[in-house]
């Protein structure tokens, strides 16, 4: 994790609207930065967020990511879930890569969750990079399996693909940790960034 | 450790009259993100979509829109094909939602992603995702949202800008 600047810093706020939420109703503050992960001039492994609180209803993930190899529709990942490497998630995504719409699912037999899509690549327009959103509800609620949902877009400039996906992680142990490593290649190029969100219930 | 609340509305508008385009300026750096959130009413279809910083070339983008997908680049905005509107239905407001990534990193290209449904019954219901580029590593400083047309937006529609800062 050397390549890795991890920052923490202040951040102020009024609150956390949603969606149609109107500008009234974002006066309590309810959604919290965490913590901040930007890959630095060398290639990163994997993007890792560890010792999570417990403090939240549910996290969010945002940030942009650009990888290694040339996949023609960009690069995909995992999110593997507190470092589990059992065959115990799996995921159904649709999208479009501009050609057309696609739709498909990974049954529960992959060790973490495999997400389609989520990076630009080396081969892209430089300085260009993949946008992401993932959602892990009730990640703390031990009555309930993991569920998570991403929404993710590589917006290259030839070839972008946009889709949404849902995923599975099946145990009920609140998630203290979230790792995002590459599908293929080396790793994450530098600028890559995700910065992890809690959310008040 | 948490470094504390955030998700700021920045600016919202509210449309007294009708108009053809929305433009937050003067956007402060001091977020990581922008998410803009949009509902508005539309006297007629038109393909309306996003410009930054008065840029008017360049753009590129995907759209999603079952069962189909369409790629475009080389556009004069980050256009949103599936309709605007509803035409005929006053009360009924169509929502966007936008997210602008690292808008203001003078080290990347600004990478987009954006949400929208159209209830109507009539006219071009639908809904519709996508990603854009705008391919520029310039800080993004103004935001219009082109109606596709003249005084396309009607009175009542409201555009919310609202900033995301990372820890």
């Amino acid at each position: 994790m050397s390549p890795i600047v991890s920052t923490l810093a202040g951040a102020s706020a009024r609150g956390y609207g949603g969606l149609g939420a109107s500008v009234a109703s974002a006066a309590v503050g309810a959604y919290e930065s965490i913590a901040t992960v930007t890959v630095g001039a060398s290639t990163a492994a994997s993007i890792a967020f560890t010792s999570i609180p417990s403090t939240y209803q549910h996290l969010q993930i945002r940030g942009i990511l650009r990888g290694t190899p040339t996949y023609p529709d960009g690069e995909y990942g995992f999110v593997r879930i507190n470092g589990d490497a059992s065959s115990i998630y799996s995921a159904t995504y649709q999208g479009g890569n501009g050609t057309v719409a696609f739709s498909g699912a990974f049954g529960g037999t992959t060790s973490s969750w495999v997400i389609s899509q989520i990076g630009t690549t080396n081969g892209d327009l430089a300085n260009t990079f993949g946008g992401n959103i993932w959602d892990f509800l009730d990640y703390k609620d031990t009555n309930k399996n993991r569920t998570m949902r991403g929404w993710l877009a590589n917006g290259r400039q030839t070839t972008g693909t946009a889709g949404l996906a849902a995923g599975s992680y099946r145990s009920t142990s609140a998630i203290t940790s979230i790792e995002v490593l590459p599908g293929g290649g080396s790793g994450w190029l530098q600028y890559s960034t995700l910065a992890l969100y809690g959310i008040k219930g | 450790m948490p470094a504390g609340t955030t998700y700021t509305t920045i600016e919202s508008q509210t449309l007294a009259s009708t108009a053809s385009t929305v433009t937050f300026s003067s956007i402060p750096s001091t977020y990581t993100d922008l998410r803009l959130v949009c509902s508005f009413n539309s006297s007629a279809y038109a393909v309306g979509g996003l410009q930054f910083n008065g840029v008017t070339s360049g753009y590129s983008a995907t759209l999603v829109y079952a069962p189909s997908s369409t790629r475009v680049t080389g556009q004069g905005k980050i256009p949103f094909q599936q309709g605007y509107g509803p035409i005929t239905e006053a009360s009924a407001f169509q929502i966007c939602t936008v997210d602008i990534f690292s808008y203001k990193s003078t080290s990347v290209n600004k990478a987009v992603q954006w949400q929208t449904g159209n209830p109507t019954t009539t006219g071009y219901p639908g809904n519709e995702w996508g990603c854009g580029l705008f391919p520029s590593t310039a800080a993004i400083t103004s935001v219009t949202i082109d109606s596709g047309g003249t005084n396309i937006f009607q009175s009542g529609s409201t555009f919310s800008l609202y900033g995301i800062a990372a820890a």
